[in-house]
């Protein structure tokens, strides 16, 4: 592999040194973002402010409760945030050399928009990529294929083909299991026959589904760097049909074609199944006791959150056969969309007729992932419900009937989700993947696991429910469950088969068991854990920021999808519904006969407000990192960053859940008292402590830091009244994103990535990112230089961003668990 | 002078970061117009003429400054023409936008309601016929592909006219 500078200096060099100045002089050598290709001498270090930043990763362990909150918190700081600031998205590329680029439709200029490209851009698809890999590619999980509910690799099969049939994504990128076919019209063209059909046991090469994710493993892969399957992918920002006279699909590595290579390179030592290797420590200098082979109510929770935000957006619009958006079809023609041959035409959002055939979600490869994803939460759900429960903290076992968790009450034999359950595998040759056996490891319980469960089927419930017109309601959403491919519900909790009812029923359950186990009852406060002996539950007696900040934001969710008002981003204004689709069952509350589900959810709303109101913050915009329930105290005294970011969090989500003012306004104090103390100003860097010389950051640390920049500028800067906050805002998340993402220190804020800015650049190795370890296709990182992809060397840092390829880092394109940023000051 | 001289000259000139620079006012009389600038470049330019203007409710304003190629232009459009606290939120729109070139560094100053970034003002229209007042008015400084445009990427003007 090759490595080396920036084609802009030979570029400026050849130009003579008259322009080599000037370039430079506004501040530091003008480097034009080039790729590595080759070794070269690094050119003069930048005149910067005598501030620099290094780092070291101090664990890759992929930990997926936290990583995946941090990836629906960095979607929702992705695209949408980008669209708020006034960015239209069709002015970014995601291919073009330099990246960073707006092709600003106002101006009519591109410019460098640093805030833009790393929201729109980078942190949605950064987002993106880790989710797919425990969905699809991995096989950091147990497998799909042995699900209760799929029951067995043929019934699999049949449905990736049906699906792959309702996208339009058949004989592209998936094709009959067994098969690998050559000479494909595009996508994974194969034009040399490169591919076995032993490799493609289900019908996307390679690919590898999960149900429920480890909670913890080592990441390590290799990936593929060849590129003879003349691969190409497209989504909905470059759909087949853009551009003129040629498809703007990115050409890209084998790997996004055919998943073999990114499955874990050692997976039985990198899991390190219960009752065989046994859990073992991590690699030398990385954080995180031991890697185990256990699945978490928190870890499948999250991941289900995270599944579903990205469902929502794949369930926006459907496409047609040249993959343009179809906002709307007749009525009539609804049944068929997806249908094969299907000749149907709709209307794009302006009401001009779309191309004939009109398929599933909104590209081929997105409406055929979306109903994997549906499919596997489906089966996650059905797997809790039946047989991963306990009633007695020492076996697993289950409902009796979906509708029975969906009335699951405060008068009901206790029954909870174990916060840690032991997988046990055993090769099955006949399929290729291993079958899970099941045994309680744990019976605690974990408030924010509980939380995850629900904020994630409260995304999958909205995409059922008629009732909720912008998601279940709407057409795109409604085509997927008409009974063709998936159920259609009677839009009722009673019980039926269907993901309607199972996301219902994962609903009631987590937070009942929340309020019943976590609530202290004298202050209606959750605490963080409960430890069981036998049936006996003891409460813990602390609560930190975070899971309160988390407590109010799931309730909201689970108040809002229950209210048919859950939207997939436009969360943005205070609540109005009053009732939910759970209210009709009673929850049997012992001081309060006649209370609901979505009134007692309220009541916990209103008293984790008021303590982060009351107690958690104060009015000089001071924030503490805990509640000690037994003391009535703070936790400590403490003077730290996540306690602000937190309490931020949960004070905007107070706000918008009970539409009192108090609360934007407490969190606006909270942010300023941040900014105040914990931002570095020489630095560019925010530091867990005041004056801190350095800072470690992990996926919740940055999620929360991220967030708080989010809500502040959506919530106040956008509004009147607080529009001087914007340009400084956008500064802050342009700089958080790249600094800590990407790792790429830019010293001389000339807005140039000059390699040794890299803060990982040892002037040897490869750029080795930030928290983001890595990156692919829909980031930049094509495989080969060319501008086309697919051409020219082999690259490291295509795009030169400090953040390199997959198949160099020998990581996914996901954040490590720890990384720590030095300041150092000449 | 040599070319390199006068590509160090213009740049002097054009980029940002530096220190004040002395009062730009050719003229001895009272000004009546004064722009300080600061973040990107800092600079306090004078005019001895008024240099803003009101028609149909727009209050058109050339904020003087030696820095850039030319006075920027910003316009304001008011509800009415009334004298009275306005800002970047409170009108029905608003701009602000200079393009300066500068040896292949394209750096534009951008901000209104139209825009993105928006950036924000605030005016204080003391006398809305022969319009006088203050504005404090903060805007992106956008780098063209390749440009570097000094540091920071924000400049903030107060005018008084």
């Amino acid at each position: 592999m090759t490595r080396g500078r920036f084609a802009a200096l030979a570029l400026a060099l050849a130009l003579g040194p008259a322009l080599v100045l000037a370039i430079g002089a506004c501040s530091s050598p003008g480097h034009s973002s080039g790729m590595l290709v080759d070794a070269g001498t690094p050119d003069a270090p930048p005149a910067g402010s005598g501030v620099e930043i290094t780092a070291v990763v101090d664990s890759k362990q992929f930990v997926v409760r936290e990583h995946m909150l941090a990836a629906g918190e960095m979607q929702i700081s992705g695209e949408p945030l980008a669209q708020t600031m006034g960015r239209d998205l069709t002015g970014y590329s995601r291919d073009l050399l330099p990246p960073n680029l707006y092709n600003d439709p106002v101006l009519g200029v591109a410019w460098i928009d640093l805030a833009g490209f790393s929201t729109g851009v980078e942190s949605y698809e950064y987002s993106k990529q880790p989710m797919n890999f425990l969905a699809f590619e991995s096989g950091a999980g147990t497998a799909l294929v042995h699900a209760p509910l799929v029951a067995g690799i043929s019934n699999l099969v049949d449905m990736m083909q049906h699906f792959a049939e309702g996208a339009d994504t058949l004989d592209k990128w998936v094709f009959p299991a067994g098969t690998w076919p050559s000479m494909n019209p595009y996508g994974d063209t194969n034009p040399t026959g490169a591919g076995s059909g032993a490799a493609n046991p289900l019908g996307w090469p390679g690919m590898w589904p999960t149900v429920h994710l480890f909670d913890s493993f080592d990441p390590t892969i290799n990936p593929t760097s060849d590129i003879v399957l003349r691969c190409s992918i497209s989504s909905d920002d470059t759909p087949q049909s853009a551009g003129s006279g040629s498809p703007a699909r990115e050409l890209c590595a084998d790997y996004e074609c055919d998943a073999s290579t990114l499955h874990l390179a050692n997976r039985t030592m990198q899991i390190a199944r219960s009752g065989s290797a046994g859990p073992r420590s991590a690699p030398e200098g990385e954080r995180g006791a031991v890697i185990d082979g256990h699945i978490t109510p928190g870890a499948d929770g999250f991941a289900t959150w995270k599944y579903g935000l990205w469902t929502l957006n794949y369930l926006q619009i459907m496409h047609d056969s040249t993959e343009a958006a179809v906002a709307s079809v007749p009525a009539a023609d609804l049944s068929g969309v997806g249908s094969a041959g299907n000749t149907i035409i709709g209307d794009d959002s302006t009401g001009t007729p779309t191309a004939p055939g009109t398929f599933l979600g909104s590209s081929d490869i997105e409406g055929f992932q979306a109903q994997m994803f549906i499919l596997e939460v489906e089966a996650r759900a059905d797997d809790w419900l039946t047989s991963l429960t306990t009633g007695d903290g020492a076996t697993l076992s289950g409902f009796t009937s979906i509708g029975a968790a969906e009335s699951y009450g405060y008068a009901s034999p206790l029954r909870w989700f174990p916060g840690s359950i032991a997988v046990a595998e055993t090769d099955d040759p006949s399929t290729g993947f291993p079958i899970p056996a099941y045994s309680l490891a744990s019976a605690d319980s974990h408030a924010l696991d509980l939380i995850g469960l629900a904020m994630g089927y409260s995304e999958f419930f909205a995409l059922t429910d008629q009732a909720n017109p912008d998601v279940g309601g709407s057409q795109p959403a409604l085509a997927y469950f008409d009974g063709d491919p998936f159920p259609a519900d009677n839009q009722l909790p009673d019980g039926e088969a269907t993901l309607h009812d199972r996301a219902l029923a994962m609903i009631r359950v987590a937070i009942v068991n929340l309020d019943r186990l976590h609530v202290d009852p004298a202050s209606n406060i959750i605490v963080d854990d409960v430890t069981f002996s036998g049936t006996t539950p003891t409460r813990g007696t602390t609560v930190s920021t975070t899971t309160v900040a988390y407590a109010l934001l799931g309730l909201r969710t689970v108040l809002r999808s229950c209210g048919s008002e859950l939207e997939l981003y436009s969360n943005n204004t205070p609540d109005t519904m009053t009732a939910g689709a759970l209210d009709s069952l009673p929850i049997s509350f012992p001081s309060d006969a006649t209370l609901t589900f979505s009134a007692r959810a309220r009541q916990l709303v209103l008293a984790h407000a008021e303590l982060l109101y009351n107690s958690l913050t104060d009015a000089t915009g001071r924030a503490y990192d805990g509640w000690d329930l037994a003391a009535n105290a703070p936790l400590d005294q403490s003077d730290v960053l996540d306690a602000h970011t937190a309490a931020v969090r949960g004070l905007f989500a107070a706000y918008l859940a009970t539409g009192d003012t108090k609360y934007r306004t407490r969190a606006i104090a909270v942010y300023d008292r941040l900014e105040a103390t914990f931002y570095q100003a020489d630095a560019r860097i925010y530091t867990e402590t005041a004056s801190a010389p350095s800072v470690q950051y992990t996926p919740l640390r940055f999620a929360l830091l991220q967030s708080t920049l989010r809500d502040m500028y959506e919530l106040v800067a956008a509004l009147p009244g607080g529009e001087s906050r914007e340009l400084t805002l956008e500064g802050r998340l342009a700089r958080l994103d790249k600094l800590v993402l990407n790792g790429w220190d830019d010293r001389n804020d000339d807005q140039q990535v000059y390699e040794p800015e890299c803060v990982q650049y040892d002037g040897v190795d490869i750029p080795r990112g930030g928290l983001q370890m890595a990156e692919r296709t829909l980031t930049g990182e094509l495989g080969r230089a060319g501008d086309e992809g697919a051409t020219g060397p082999e690259t490291v840092d295509r795009d030169t961003d400090c953040v390199p390829e997959i198949d160099d880092a020998h990581v996914p394109a996901g954040l490590a668990d720890a990384i720590t940023f030095t300041i150092h000051r000449n | 002078m040599t070319a390199r001289v006068l590509v160090l000259a213009m740049l002097a000139a054009a980029c940002g970061g530096g220190s004040a620079a002395p009062d730009g006012s050719p003229h001895d009389a009272p000004a009546a117009c004064t722009a300080t600038w600061s973040g990107n470049f800092a600079e306090v330019s004078s005019t001895a003429t008024p240099c803003a203007t009101i028609a149909n409710a727009t209050v058109s304003i050339a904020a003087p400054s030696m820095r850039l190629p030319t006075a920027l232009p910003i316009s304001i459009t008011l509800a009415s023409a009334v004298a009275g606290s306005y800002t970047s939120e409170s009108v029905t729109g608003w701009s602000a936008t200079e393009t300066m070139t500068v040896v292949g560094n394209s750096c534009i100053y951008q901000a209104g309601s139209g825009v993105a970034p928006h950036g924000d003002f605030t005016l204080a229209l003391t006398d809305a016929t022969a319009p006088h007042g203050t504005l404090e008015l903060d805007m992106a400084v956008l780098a063209s592909a390749f440009s570097t445009c000094g540091s920071p990427l924000t400049e903030t003007l107060e005018l008084v006219f």
